[in-house]
């Protein structure tokens, strides 16, 4: 038997298969899943009735799930291991939350700051986003300097703490 | 006449498609971002503007002049955003004997100036929203905070697209905002004048489109409602306007009307009027250009607006008389943007993966998407446009329900879902909205929405499943299957 831990959002689903019987959170369910062509098609169906989902297999377990309209991230873990609900790439790191152009560093390494105090101000489509410290600290380091492009999640500073974000 | 579009994404696809439709050549331009994109290999050819900064490129004026000249194009059309409501470039392209497919220069240089603008509206007779005439100031604010009735907006006179625009909610604010708003014009448009007008409570955005010949005949081809906006950006629009009384409709094309006698209106424009709870119109701008939303309007005219003014710039006179415009059904328009709903509408990036567009009775797509397109935040976060026309509202709902469940876009986050909710949320449906209706939305989530959560759980179990019962990788497979070929032979 193999068991499977799917967590799309903040919701967290168990799957186990065994052969071709398949339960999800304990519930027995008759379900199978058709590949169409090499390029990520599927049919889902659960008796007659069929969905068509298109499937993209991305880095760390994630797969995206295009059906009906909708796109939805699952990220899947294997053997009964618990899934983290969030990244949580490093305690303290602020990455950013969109690509764009930093435009203010308004902090120094070593720096006390106060939880939501404002780090850097980042630039994207012509709106600006203050990112604050995630809670009160002291700043590790600034990984980058005003003017730099930076993409999605790039590390972008750190804080060191008296307290560490919740984990779950 | 041969036509450059100044412009990129759908509405350069648009425009390129109805230069096809008259059997006119057509001419793109493109930044580096837009080596590849689908407007850049629709037209028939594509010149190299500059860097990837609209800056150097789509909003370079001597480039895209110098672009036309060297095609050997007869007229520019400038789309919408970037100059398109910029007098100096009309006038350049008409100073550079080409034709500029738009209103006169001097008309977008006074509907630029929201304060001249204001002014032409009153003394052609429609209805004006009361406040000073004059630019704001710092001191100005002071000495008449205590007089000026709240809530009220600080708007620059060269605003656009919702930006320099400030809330006062009472005279502590008011000299606040007064600088807030005329930093931001100053960053935004170069010209930080700005101008009061009372805040319209509970108001519906509602437009009219004109196209006049410039001779003083001017066509009104019905009204546009688009109150579902967010952060003053319109995401869903419709025509006609849900529930207007005859008389309130006739109100309105009159002024619209009137308003394009008054400038001897060129081209395209878009009269927008706020609707108030007491059913009163106010006037507050008029935009010289095609709009983003246009498409709706074709759908209930059956014109093909970017036709007509092409063929009027190319001297052909207007072919319709206002008795032959019939409007027939609604029509809805859904904005799909690359804006992720779940981080609080940022803007998303990547590659476009995978791509099925929604189509069927009723549906039409105006977009410039293509698989394996990279979507970055240089330009604005539009990437398609959904537009769904029925015999009636509840019928283009429905359609319109439809195609936003069967548009699939992989590899970025986009708003379809948002759009959904709004659409099937029973005030929209009711056309009980007002400009105000996304502050408050929040969509509940419903037991679809559940099962469907379930379902995709399974499918990433039963595919992680399957991946590991089968390790080797298709291409794996391929080679060897080669391999046995060959031997074989």
């Amino acid at each position: 038997m193999s068991t499977y831990r799917v967590a799309i959002g903040e919701r967290e689903y168990k799957v186990q298969i065994v052969d071709s019987h398949v339960l999800v959170n304990d519930e027995p369910v008759k379900a199978d899943l058709i590949a169409l062509n090499g390029n990520g098609l599927h049919i889902f169906r659960q008796g007659n009735s069929i969905r068509e989902v298109y499937l993209s297999s991305q880095a760390q377990g994630v797969v995206e799930v295009l059906t009906g309209g909708r796109r939805l991230l699952a990220r899947v873990g294997a053997d009964g291991r618990r899934m983290r609900r969030k990244d949580t790439p490093q305690a303290g790191a602020v990455v950013a939350p969109m690509p764009g152009l930093v435009v203010n560093v308004l902090v120094k390494a070593g720096e006390w700051v106060e939880k939501d105090q404002v780090l850097m101000v980042l630039e994207s489509m012509k709106m600006q986003m203050p990112l604050r410290a995630p809670f009160t600290g002291q700043v590790i380091r600034i990984c980058v300097n005003v003017g730099a492009q930076v993409e999605k999640g790039t590390m972008l500073a750190e804080v060191g703490g008296r307290e560490l974000p919740h984990v779950p | 006449m041969k036509v450059l579009v100044a412009n990129r994404g759908e509405i350069a696809i648009r425009i390129l498609r109805a230069c096809r439709d008259l059997g006119l050549p057509s001419v793109a331009v493109y930044s580096d971002a837009d080596r590849e994109a689908l407007h850049t290999r629709y037209a028939d050819e594509a010149l190299y503007l500059g860097p990837t900064p609209a800056a150097q490129s789509y909003l370079n004026i001597p480039a895209v002049i110098a672009a036309a000249q060297h095609s050997g194009a007869d007229a520019i059309h400038p789309g919408y955003g970037f100059l398109s409501e910029n007098a100096d470039f009309a006038r350049a392209v008409e100073e550079a004997g080409l034709t500029f497919i738009g209103p006169r220069p001097e008309t977008i240089a006074l509907t630029g100036d929201k304060l001249a603008a204001r002014r032409a509206a009153r003394d052609a007779g429609l209805p004006v929203l009361p406040g000073p005439d004059a630019p704001l100031t710092e001191e100005i604010a002071a000495d008449i905070a205590a007089h000026v009735q709240y809530p009220v907006l600080v708007k620059a006179t060269a605003g656009g697209g919702g930006r320099g625009i400030r809330l006062a909610r009472n005279a502590d604010e008011l000299a606040a905002m007064v600088t807030a708003a005329r930093k931001e014009a100053q960053a935004a448009f170069g010209d930080d004048t700005v101008y009061l007008e009372p805040l319209v409570q509970r108001a519906r955005h509602i437009e009219v489109q004109i196209l006049g010949d410039g001779a003083g005949r001017i066509l009104c081809l019905g009204e546009r409602e688009c109150s579902i906006q967010r952060r003053r950006q319109k995401l869903i629009e419709e025509a006609p306007a849900h529930g207007l009384r005859d008389a309130q409709r006739a109100f309105l094309y009159d002024a619209a009307t009137r308003i394009g006698r008054a400038l001897g209106y060129r081209s395209l424009g878009t009269v927008e009027f706020l609707l108030d709870d007491r059913g009163v119109f106010h006037f507050i701008e008029i935009n010289p250009r095609i709009q983003v939303e246009h498409p709706v309007t074709e759908m209930v005219t059956g014109l093909d607006l970017v036709k007509e003014q092409l063929r009027l710039a190319a001297g052909k006179p207007l072919r319709y008389t206002q008795e032959t415009i019939e409007l027939r059904g609604a029509a809805i328009e859904a904005r799909v943007l690359a804006e992720d709903p779940t981080t609080d509408f940022l803007p998303a990036t990547g590659i476009i993966t995978h791509l099925k567009e929604p189509g069927g009775p009723g549906i039409r797509v105006d977009s410039a998407l293509y698989t394996g397109m990279t979507v970055t935040v240089d330009y604005d976060s539009l990437l398609a446009k959904v537009i769904a026309w029925g015999e009636n509202r509840a019928v283009a709902i429905v359609r319109l329900r439809r195609a936003l469940r069967e548009f699939q876009i992989g590899g970025i986050a986009t708003d379809l879902e948002f759009l959904f909710q709004i659409v099937d949320s029973p005030p929209f449906q009711a056309g009980n909205f007002d400009t105000t209706y996304l502050d408050r939305f929040a969509p509940p989530k419903t037991g679809e929405q559940t099962v469907l959560e379930r379902d995709v759980a399974l499918v990433a179990a039963l595919l992680a499943h399957r991946k590991k019962a089968v390790p080797q990788s298709p291409v794996h497979g391929n080679a060897w299957r080669i391999a046995a070929w060959r031997e074989q032979m």
